[in-house]
């Protein structure tokens, strides 16, 4: 009876101590990360049966356990890799933001101070200063497009360095959680019992791995976990791990790929698989923000090269020179081509260069309107297949945009692609028409260095004959691309009488004042019907008509070569209107627009990306309230228990003493 | 609902951290004036006030060109204004020079005063402005337009004709071109900015719109013939008369001019008041567009910052409950 006794006593203390070990446990772990609080499981002993009934034998405990659940933890994980991912995006398509937003930094001031530039040629076309300053403006405008260029060049090696530490911590805590795996599956075999801290740890740090990329874990019978990423790629299998890689992209070595270790070597992932968390919001923020404001800049930078130059080559310059003359410069700007990468893992020898395609020109009969491109600010893939058969896609949509077969020229989008030579069955080449276009864009050398070769003024000019007495005018002239300027000294005579126009060289189209277009060649009849010469049009240059033709006799005008005309502003004023004038996306948008929606959407996505994030971070924290609630310590519970502990402890231990006291009291007896 | 305590202290400062971001935006906005620091904050905004910017600045551009125009035009009209001021002298003397009770010598003293003003129209003619470009030569502009056929002999007086007459041997000789500057003043409109020696001293027309057929120096040319006694050219009342008529459709011809340039310079100056009105629109659009509401900054700024004060005080009193501090 009293060993009954004092057993009970005992198994009071020592649950009592276990009660206060555990609460200990916690009230230290208060602060711990991922740490679950405990509690011990108590049981009574099993109970002697006798004739007086089951007499109870005290108490044990059964276990700590901690106070967990497997589907709030995944909840706090899942929440996390959300948030996670959406600040990583966050943080760096907020650079590209404040970038763009910049009054002095972005593109806009220097858009608008080079046109100011042009109008000042177009005011005083024979004014050297004027010129300097359009060249100047010209030169402060390329540099804004290599900044901008060389910001976006910074953020790509940013992520490119981000990607690789965070796929060097992936591999850590994968090795960790390996390591962890193992020794749980020890604890757990050898004394059946759960390792609540290690379980934590392992939470813990699939938590942390969550953070750099989702993940998502299936437990095994032996306790341990297998890690996934992506689609089921495994990545931890109970104490082995399969490393991530973070190397250079077999299709285009400036940019990290990720991948997964294998025994060649590595074996890239496609990138929609790497979601969630810091890889995947870097992922994502590279293909959907970067790379668009890259290809945005690079086409708003070609549009702008190719319209200005195609207006500009229609000119002359101050020294009389016109296109096909020596020493004449065309284009203001230079571009460089299209980048053409072949992929690393090609095995054939196909090579290929691409062009940009001459913007769309204003139209014969009258030349009115503007130049404008039609370009797709995306990347291309070339892909071979068998017998040199290709075809081209363009990657912002997937569509397939050309195919063919065999070496030649291929126009699309814009672009033209030359194959040289076509590759094996399989080859790959990334056609990157964008890439380096804001990187390159320069101002002409030849012009920077002479002001006089801006070809401000127009080719020709007519001059009216000095005894005319008719009131009939013939204006000075448009010209239209691949226009036939009359030779220097061989101006072209034209005379006018009461009936046609005569001298017109070749074929011409004239146009009558109702819209009726003639096209023939010879005498031009001054009236069609009830129409009357509205203009005509020869050799691609354009003249418009006003006024009669003189009564009796006839009136005389010379078209000739703008000798001398150094304060024609005429294609100054033409190449200045370009800043108004829809240039872009096949002629619906001009220069400012185009950037400017794309601040537009890069604000929206840096909007939507700031609204997501707020509303994930609250979820993210009502799941850590969740999980706090069920597992986070509460110090003023634990000092409720020490209490209640530390009195089961004095109690069990008065039982002790009474059972000492009992025994006492028998020993007196005797 | 347990509450732990790890959860009192993170939700008590992350509190306190949200709220401070509210005031740190709002201090931006204050101090920068600006409600749209960076495209997110409104990106339809932000490319809409691009976009305005621009219009703006053309505008601007427009206005700067319209300036331009009109000190080119104002300076034609101005010389145009010394034309006919010389024109209504050479009138006056060509009146008196018609007396026919002048004696030769007389005459002879008049054509020698008309000599002096041709010369001085002729110098007109060939008018340069600030920067030296020659007014009146269309495109050629470095070259000067108008070359006195010094030395060349008169036509032959054939009787009752004006013998110096275009496509005949004309007094003075025009060599620019017949281009007219152009500049882009509106969105929709290209104007001419100046006038070319064709249109101006060249093809006289008469206040019936017909061409004499003689240039204004052709004109004052026969005049002298006719009353300087040296030319050669006897003094013919019949041709004396379609003189000084020429000389009088010369005028009429100069004001033709003057009333197309007059126009221009009047259209000009409606749209400069037209551009400066859009200018202030486009201001206060844009303004409308990124500027601060300054009231509704203020008034959220103190509700900020009672917010942060009553998320430091609830922190402050929660934070120092503690079982342990009783037991």
């Amino acid at each position: 009876m009293g060993t009954g006794l004092y057993s009970i006593g005992v198994s009071g203390i020592t649950a009592a101590q276990l009660g206060l070990l555990a609460t200990e446990h916690n009230v230290v772990n208060a602060n711990t990360p991922g740490y679950s609080r405990q509690r011990t499981v108590q049981a009574t002993n099993i109970a002697v049966n006798t004739g007086a009934g089951a007499i109870g034998q005290g108490v044990h405990v059964q276990t700590i356990e901690r106070m967990y659940d497997q589907y709030v933890t995944n909840q706090v994980s899942s929440a996390q890799t959300q948030v996670s991912e959406l600040d990583s995006y966050y943080s760096q398509i907020k650079q590209i933001d404040s970038m763009l937003a910049d009054a002095t930094a972005g593109l806009s001031p220097a858009l608008q101070a080079f046109f100011s530039g042009a109008q000042q040629v177009a005011s005083n076309p024979s004014l050297l200063p004027a010129r300097q300053l359009m060249i100047s403006s010209a030169e402060t405008l390329t540099a804004r497009f290599q900044m901008l260029d060389a910001r976006l060049v910074d953020m790509n090696e940013e992520i490119n360095g981000r990607m690789v530490d965070a796929v060097a911590q992936v591999n850590t805590y994968a090795s960790l959680i390996a390591d962890v795996n193992q020794k749980i599956v020890i604890a757990q075999s050898s004394y059946g019992q759960p390792p609540n801290d290690l379980l934590d740890q392992r939470d813990l740090m699939v938590n942390e791995l969550n953070k750099l990329v989702r993940v998502s874990t299936t437990s095994n019978s032996d306790g341990s976990f297998n890690v996934f990423i992506g689609s089921g790629q495994q990545l931890v299998v109970g104490s082995t791990v399969q490393e991530m890689t973070a190397k250079a992209s077999a299709a285009d070595p400036t940019r990290i790929a990720i991948g997964i270790k294998t025994a060649a070597g590595a074996q890239e992932l496609p990138e929609y698989l790497i979601t969630g968390g810091q890889l995947g919001g870097l992922v994502s923020f590279r293909a959907e923000s970067l790379d668009t404001v890259t290809n945005e800049i690079g086409r708003v930078a070609t549009s702008f090269a190719l319209t200005m130059n195609a207006q500009h080559a229609l000119g002359q310059n101050l020294q009389g020179q016109i296109a096909g003359d020596p020493g004449f410069v065309g284009g203001i700007f230079t571009l460089s081509a299209p980048k053409i990468i072949g992929n690393v893992y090609n095995s054939g020898s196909g090579s290929m260069t691409a062009s940009f395609n001459a913007p769309t020109a204003p139209t014969a009969p009258s030349f009115s309107g503007n130049f404008f491109t039609d370009l797709n600010p995306s990347d291309y893939q070339v892909a071979f297949g068998a017998g040199g058969a290709y075809t081209v896609t363009r990657l912002s949509d997937n569509q397939s945009v050309a195919s063919g077969v065999g070496a030649g020229a291929v126009s699309f989008d814009g672009l033209t692609l030359n194959i040289a030579a076509v590759g094996n069955n399989g080859d790959k080449f990334k056609l990157q028409p964008f890439s380096e276009i804001a990187r390159n864009i320069a101002v002409d050398p030849r012009v920077s260095a002479d002001p006089r070769l801006i070809a401000a003024a127009a080719p020709v000019q007519v001059t009216q004959g000095i005894a005319n007495t008719g009131s009939m005018k013939i204006s000075q002239g448009v010209v239209g691309v691949g226009y036939t300027a009359p030779a220097a000294g061989s101006p072209i005579a034209l005379s006018v009488n009461s009936t046609s126009l005569q001298g017109v060289p070749g074929a011409w189209t004239a146009v009558y004042s109702d819209g009726t277009q003639v096209p023939s060649s010879g005498n031009i009849p001054l009236v069609n019907g009830t129409a009357t010469l509205a203009s005509f049009t020869f050799n691609n240059m354009s003249f418009a008509v006003t006024g009669n033709p003189p009564a009796a006799g006839s009136d005389s005008f010379t078209v000739q070569r703008n000798t001398n005309g150094v304060q024609d502003g005429r294609n100054a004023v033409l190449f200045a209107k370009l800043q108004t004038e829809n240039t872009t996306a096949g002629g619906t948008a001009t220069y400012q627009s185009s950037y400017a929606r794309m601040v537009a959407d890069n604000g929206i996505r840096t909007r939507e990306a700031k609204v997501q994030l707020d509303a994930q971070t609250v979820v993210l924290s009502q799941a850590q309230a969740t999980r706090e609630s069920l597992s986070g310590v509460n110090l003023d519970e634990e000092a409720a228990n020490m209490i209640k502990y530390q009195q089961a402890y004095q109690a069990s231990s008065k039982i002790l003493e009474i059972g000492n006291k009992l025994f006492d009291t028998i020993l007196a007896l005797g | 609902m347990r509450v732990s305590t790890s959860l009192i202290f993170n939700s008590g400062t992350s509190g306190i951290q949200n709220r401070q971001y509210d005031l740190y935006k709002t201090m931006n906005q204050l101090a920068t004036g600006r409600r749209i620091q960076t495209p997110e904050d409104d990106p339809i905004g932000a490319a809409q006030s691009l976009e305005v910017t621009q219009s703006k600045e053309v505008n601007k551009q427009f206005l700067d060109n319209q300036a331009t125009a009109t000190t080119k035009l104002n300076f034609v009209d101005a010389t145009l204004g010394n034309v006919d001021e010389e024109l209504l002298s050479i009138y006056e003397k060509a009146i008196q020079g018609g007396n026919v009770t002048y004696s030769p010598a007389q005459r002879g003293m008049v054509a020698a005063e008309l000599k002096q003003r041709m010369s001085s129209l002729v110098g007109l003619a060939n008018a340069q402005d600030g920067t030296g470009l020659y007014i009146f030569s269309g495109f050629k502009s470095n070259t000067a337009p108008f070359q006195v056929n010094n030395g060349s002999a008169p036509p032959p007086y054939t009787g009752g004709t004006q013998p110096y007459a275009l496509g005949n041997a004309t007094a003075v000789a025009y060599i620019g071109d017949s281009g007219n500057e152009t500049l882009q003043v509106s969105a929709s409109r290209v104007m001419a900015t100046g006038e070319n020696g064709v249109d101006v001293f060249m093809q006289v027309k008469d206040a019936q719109g017909n061409v004499t057929g003689r240039s204004m120096f052709d004109s004052l040319q026969n005049l002298i013939d006719q009353l300087d006694p040296s030319s050669g050219v006897p003094f013919n009342t019949a041709s004396y008369n379609q003189a000084v008529a020429d000389i009088s459709s010369t005028i009429s011809h100069v004001s033709t001019v003057r009333a197309s340039v007059g126009a221009r310079l009047q259209s000009l100056e409606s749209m400069s008041l037209a551009a400066s009105d859009a200018d202030f629109q486009y201001a206060s659009r844009l303004s409308d567009l990124q500027d601060l509401d300054y009231t509704d900054a203020i008034s959220k700024l103190s509700r900020y910052q009672m917010q942060l004060e009553a998320a430091q005080q609830s922190f402050k009193t929660t934070s120092q409950l503690s079982l342990f501090n009783i037991l």
